[in-house]
C-alpha cells in the first residue's frame, strides 16, 4: 500500500470551500457579514467551526443564544458524519462555494445530536474507529493500542499537519494477513438521500469463498442493485466517495484502505445523478 | 381437512415468521454498579435506534432525568445513538442475538 501513498495525502487534505451566513431570523445587533472558511473533508462540522462561532456571536444577541447548528437548504447537517460526507450527499454539482446556513436557535432535536464539547467528538471519532476495527481485526488491533496511541490518532485529526502522525498510527489499522488478501469484513456505510433510513451498513468480506477479489460493483449489487444501470440506460444514479465517482471494477479492499476517513470507515454516498 | 387449531397454529406461525423479520432478539447486560435488569432478553424492532432504546433502559431502571446511559457493542464501543438496532445485529450479532452491555458510567473509553 506503500506505493499508493500520494492518494491517502489527497483524501486527508481534500477541502471544501464554504461560506457560512447567518440564518436571517436571528435576532442581531449588527448585520452579520458572511464568514469563508475551506473545511477539511476527513474533519467534524463541530471540530472546525469555532472561527464560524466566534465570527456570528459578535453580532447576535447574547440572550438568543443557545447551541450553534447548520442547515444546508433546510437540510440540517449532521456534524457526526464526516464534513466530505454531508457535502458529497447533499451538496454534489452544486455552485461553490458550498453554503451553509447558521442557526443559534430552535435546536433540531429530531435530527443532529448534541455536541457540548470536543470530547463528544472525540468519543463519537473513537467508537467509530473501535467499530470499524471491530469489523476489520474483530477489535484486536485497536485493543492493543495503548492509551496514547488512541490519543495520537485524535490529535492526528484535529491537525491537518499531522499527517504523518496520523498515519504512523492508523497504518496499523490498516494490515491483515497477506493469505487472507484483506480485512475479515470491510467497513462501509451506505448514505441515500431518497431514504429515511440512516446508512446501509451490512457485513460484506473484501473476497469471495472462491477467491475472487470483490469490487465496489460487487458491493454495489449486494447492498444497492439499482445504482448499477444497464448498458442501455441512462444513469440514475451517482457513487461518489470523497467528491469523485470510483470505477466500480476497483478492489472495495483497495477502496478501504486509501478512500476510509479517519474514523476508519469507508462512506458512499449515493445521489441521483443530475439531470441537465 | 384441518382441524380448527391446526388452523391456528398455521396461523400463529404465518405471524411470528412475518413478526420475526421486523424484530431481533437483543441481550442486555449490566456493567459494575449499574441496575440489572429482570427481563434481559427482549424482541426489538430492527429500525429503533439505539438512543430510543437508552431511553427505553432509562425509564425500565427510573434512572434520574439528569443520569446517563452508555450503550456499548461487544464490550468495546459505543454505537452512535442514531445507528439501528437492526445494522448492529447484522454486523455484530452472534447465536442469533445481539449482546448489549448498558452502563450508567463510562466503561469502555
Amino acid at each position: 500500500m506503500a506505493d499508493d501513498k500520494d492518494v491517502l495525502r489527497d483524501v486527508w487534505f481534500g477541502r471544501i470551500p464554504t461560506c457560512f451566513t447567518l440564518y436571517p431570523d436571528e435576532v442581531t445587533e449588527r448585520e452579520a457579514e458572511p464568514f469563508y472558511l475551506l473545511l477539511p473533508r476527513v474533519s467534524y462540522l463541530t471540530l472546525v467551526t469555532d472561527k464560524v462561532k466566534k465570527h456570528f456571536l459578535k453580532v447576535v444577541k447574547t440572550e438568543d443564544v443557545g447551541e450553534m447548528w447548520f442547515e444546508y437548504e433546510g437540510t440540517p447537517l449532521k456534524w457526526h458524519y464526516p464534513i466530505g460526507v454531508l457535502f458529497d450527499l447533499h451538496a454534489s454539482n452544486t455552485a461553490l462555494p458550498w453554503s451553509v446556513t447558521v442557526h443559534f436557535k430552535a435546536f433540531p432535536e429530531r435530527d443532529i445530536l448534541h455536541c457540548s464539547s470536543s470530547s463528544v467528538i472525540e468519543a463519537h471519532f473513537m467508537s467509530s474507529i473501535k467499530e470499524a476495527d471491530a469489523l476489520k481485526h474483530k477489535g484486536q488491533v485497536i485493543n492493543d493500542m495503548q492509551k496514547k496511541d488512541h490519543k495520537q490518532l485524535w490529535m492526528g485529526l484535529q491537525n491537518a499537519d499531522k499527517f504523518d502522525q496520523f498515519w504512523a498510527m492508523n497504518r496499523k489499522l490498516m494490515e491483515y494477513p497477506t493469505e487472507e488478501g484483506g480485512f475479515r469484513y470491510i467497513p462501509f456505510r451506505i448514505y441515500q438521500t431518497m431514504s429515511d433510513r440512516p446508512f446501509i451498513q451490512k457485513l460484506f468480506r473484501p473476497v469471495s469463498p472462491e477467491g475472487h477479489v470483490l469490487t465496489l460493483g460487487d458491493l454495489l449489487k449486494e447492498m444497492f442493485p439499482a445504482a448499477i444501470c444497464q448498458d442501455d440506460e441512462p444513469k440514475k444514479y451517482q457513487v461518489v466517495i470523497h467528491g469523485i465517482e470510483p470505477l466500480f471494477e476497483t478492489p472495495i479492499q483497495w477502496l478501504s484502505e486509501h478512500l476510509s476517513h479517519p474514523d476508519n470507515f469507508l462512506h458512499i454516498c449515493i445521489i441521483p445523478s443530475p439531470s441537465d | 381437512m384441518h382441524s380448527f387449531a391446526g388452523r391456528c397454529i398455521c396461523l400463529v406461525r404465518c405471524l411470528s415468521i412475518l413478526f420475526f423479520h421486523f424484530l431481533v432478539d437483543v441481550l442486555l447486560k449490566a456493567v459494575g454498579d449499574t441496575p440489572i435488569m429482570k427481563t434481559k432478553k427482549w424482541a426489538v424492532e430492527k429500525g429503533r435506534t439505539v438512543q430510543s432504546l437508552s431511553q427505553f433502559i432509562s425509564r425500565f431502571l427510573k434512572l434520574e432525568p439528569g443520569e446517563q446511559l452508555f450503550i456499548y457493542v461487544n464490550q468495546s464501543f459505543a454505537p452512535s445513538p442514531d445507528q439501528e438496532v437492526g445494522v448492529l445485529f447484522e454486523c455484530f450479532g452472534s447465536d442469533g442475538k445481539l449482546v448489549l452491555h448498558y452502563c450508567k458510567s463510562q466503561a469502555w473509553g
